[in-house]
């Protein structure tokens, strides 16, 4: 039988490395700045609930911000690229081929089980990731016919949300 | 908390014999053949493995002193009897996981620390379980 492919990414990934050195902020609203705190590029889910927009400049939103109590931290690519790192070699282990693809999110490809269910391998990995370094992931199968790169967004497939 | 970097490459010192006496080193004891690279001693899973410093003295009794280095494995699941790093309301504490009147507690190693009954603590989670402690003996340079 085929191999599955998945993609693999790390959810809020900037927001969730802040949270794992710092557990206070766990459950709170939190964005990560850009360099010189430019613009948002990272929200926690409670900051993405709050409906604060990715990308949008720090200047124009510092009020907002302020009045909602998010909490707002410059980025540390040290430590960001330290976590990826880890992240990385950590999938390393569960995968026959490893893609990595950006600092959060990685292709990967193993044998399909037997019953095709992936949804208990992906649990599994989860759960490990999370309980080793922190984060949170997610992983979606990847259907190989008619899949283009661009539009994995819409093909991709959760398998364990 | 600091990164833990994997590309460094092993620094392998020699063994100088099995063991060494408190008090007086058996002069018989010759270098053993073999190297320790002090990362692959203290550390089993690198990439699940953190370093922390530790502030404060609630584990005194441990061997743990205020300033000291923590070599914490987050993917060991801790048992009763380590030392975990848990966070409790936010914020990181060193205790040992122990089990009392079948319930687990955290317990810190100086006697100015009441445990911490886990059923009584809201949100308590464990984030590590500390292996090592780098211990300086005095000052250097």
């Amino acid at each position: 039988m085929a191999d599955a492919l998945v993609l693999i990414d790390a959810n809020n990934f900037y927001a969730s490395c802040e949270q794992v050195f710092d557990p206070a902020l766990l459950g709170r609203p939190l964005v990560v700045l850009s360099n010189n705190d430019g613009c948002v590029v990272s929200r926690s889910s409670e900051a993405r609930r709050l409906g604060i927009g990715m990308g949008r400049p720090y200047f124009q939103i510092a009020d907002q911000l302020a009045r909602h109590g998010v909490v707002v931290r410059s980025s540390n690519y040290a430590l960001y690229g330290d976590m990826s790192q880890r992240l990385m070699s950590s999938l390393e282990a569960w995968l026959t081929e490893l893609e990595v693809y950006s600092i959060d999110e990685a292709f990967g490809r193993l044998p399909r089980p037997r019953d095709g269910d992936l949804s208990a391998w992906a649990r599994e990995l989860r759960v490990t990731i999370r309980r080793n370094l922190g984060l949170p992931i997610a992983i979606r199968t990847i259907r190989t016919a008619g899949w283009r790169p661009h539009r994995w967004r819409r093909s991709g497939e959760w398998v364990h949300g | 908390m600091a990164p833990l970097h994997g590309a460094c490459p092993p620094l392998r010192l020699p063994l100088a014999g099995e063991s060494v006496a408190a008090g007086f080193p058996s002069p018989a004891d010759d270098y053993i053949d073999r190297g320790i690279d002090l990362n692959e001693a203290l550390i089993q899973h690198p990439s699940s493995t953190f370093f922390l410093r530790v502030s404060g003295d609630s584990m005194i009794g441990a061997g743990i002193h205020d300033g000291d280095l923590l070599v914490v494995d987050r993917s060991l699941e801790a048992r009763p009897g380590q030392i975990v790093v848990a966070v409790l309301d936010g914020a990181f504490t060193l205790k040992r996981l122990v089990r009392h009147n079948n319930r687990l507690r955290l317990e810190a190693a100086n006697s100015a620390y009441p445990p911490l009954e886990l059923h009584q603590c809201g949100d308590v989670q464990i984030w590590g379980v500390a292996i090592h402690v780098i211990h300086p003996l005095g000052r250097h340079g």
